[in-house]
């Protein structure tokens, strides 16, 4: 078995955006997390494993010589909510998902990747500063923007469709 | 106490200990600004997972990732000799080893909320003993005790004396834990305190917990509907036997 696939997966998709590439981000990964090995020193294996995997994804995005946010976002292949679409919702309803959606994918890696691993992997602080290397303090700071802005973003974005 | 955006953004994310989780909730409820706040980042909050799809692994990737993980351990590597190569194959299986044990003790935590509210039951009763609050209500008297509940808590807790049995009762006090507002009451052990936690069993219920942490021994069991935690550093024998007088 392989433990944190689904994690893994979840972060580099919302990191790299297209399908293959996050799988081939994630294959890699776990191929790096083996050779490294000797350099897993007890943390949380989890945290560690997201560390590779956030690193590969920079490593990938920088190779492929994109900055990853110019890349059209793809419809969820694997999600979740993929085949449950809820037919009672409303038109405005949707755009208002839509908005808050396109959002979280406009902010820029560093939001983002804080944003996914506190409220889709739901991983404390402390965990995500360990998968970040990033002090608790900034973990905290970076969230707390991310969230300002995904307001910013909506509320623009309302504002423009409503005129 | 203030209320800042960054509290309650602590306080959704559920990092905050049960002091300051019932802190603000008091804050909450007289405040209408930080009560705004709260609801439109709790919005954001339901709204984000309700529109962000969690990408599950494709089940071919599950596949494609161990083929290239055997490959590689059974691969002669560059500078491996035979020896190496074994020792490839060792790492391969212990890298697979260490991350399934830890995401299994994950998995484990998780289901066991009771690990967490140990901790806050242990956390209650040390941050009891470090301030100068040990009771509301002082009495030995259970009589006097068990009425001054009326009205604090949504429950009657059980109030008995066990003077007799060595084990003397201080009083009370109604503290915060499990989301809810528990009765605690306090006991002596010789020179020892003994915080006995009383709430209704909720739909989580754990029975038979027994710890010890840091010199400190915790016990919890049910009687009827409520879930009774002690709480203290007697010796765990003393724990049972005040648990047995109690039962």
């Amino acid at each position: 078995m392989l433990p944190h696939l689904d994690a893994a997966h979840n972060l580099a998709r919302w990191l790299v955006r297209d399908p293959g590439d996050a799988q081939d981000v994630v294959q890699e990964s776990y191929l790096r997390a083996f050779r490294f090995f000797e350099g897993y020193r007890g943390v949380d294996s989890k945290a560690w494993l997201l560390a590779i995997v956030r690193n590969t994804c920079r490593t990938w995005q920088r190779r492929e010589g994109r900055a990853g946010d110019a890349v059209p976002f793809d419809e969820l292949a694997h999600s979740r909510e993929a085949g449950t679409p809820d037919q009672e919702q409303t038109a405005i309803q949707k755009q208002t998902i839509g908005l808050l959606r396109s959002c979280i994918e406009d902010l820029p890696a560093e939001f983002r990747e804080v944003l996914i691993m506190r409220e889709l992997e739901e991983m404390p602080y402390q965990e995500i500063a360990a998968a970040t290397g990033l002090p608790l303090g900034t973990v905290m700071s970076r969230l707390s923007r991310a969230r300002k802005r995904l307001e910013e973003c909506a509320a623009n974005r309302t504002m423009g469709t409503a005129r | 106490m203030s209320c800042s955006r960054d509290l309650v953004e602590a306080y959704l994310d559920q990092e905050l200990d049960a002091n300051e989780r019932s802190a603000l909730e008091r804050h909450l409820a007289i405040c209408p600004d930080c009560a705004e706040t709260y609801a439109r980042l709790r919005g954001q909050k339901d709204n984000i997972k309700a529109v962000a799809p969690y990408f599950s692994a494709p089940a071919n990737l599950r596949q494609s990732v161990r083929v290239a993980l055997g490959r590689l351990a059974v691969e002669p590597q560059p500078p491996a000799d035979r020896e190496g190569r074994w020792r490839l194959v060792a790492i391969a299986a212990s890298v697979l080893l260490v991350l399934s044990l830890s995401w299994n003790l994950l998995r484990l935590r998780e289901r066991h909320v009771e690990s967490n509210l140990a901790e806050s039951v242990l956390a209650e009763h040390i941050r009891s003993l470090l301030g100068t609050r040990l009771v509301d209500v002082a009495s030995s008297d259970q009589h006097t005790v068990k009425p001054w509940f009326a009205g604090k808590l949504d429950f009657s807790p059980d109030v008995r004396d066990l003077q007799s049995q060595g084990f003397p009762l201080e009083g009370g006090r109604v503290d915060y834990l499990a989301d809810r507002r528990v009765a605690a009451l306090v006991y002596h052990r010789r020179l020892h305190v003994i915080t006995l936690f009383i709430w209704p069993t909720g739909s989580i219920s754990t029975t038979g917990i027994r710890i010890s942490e840091n010199g400190y021994n915790l016990l919890e069991w049910t009687n009827g509907p409520m879930t009774y935690w002690a709480v203290s550093d007697v010796s765990l024998g003393d724990l049972e036997t005040f648990r047995t007088l109690l039962k």
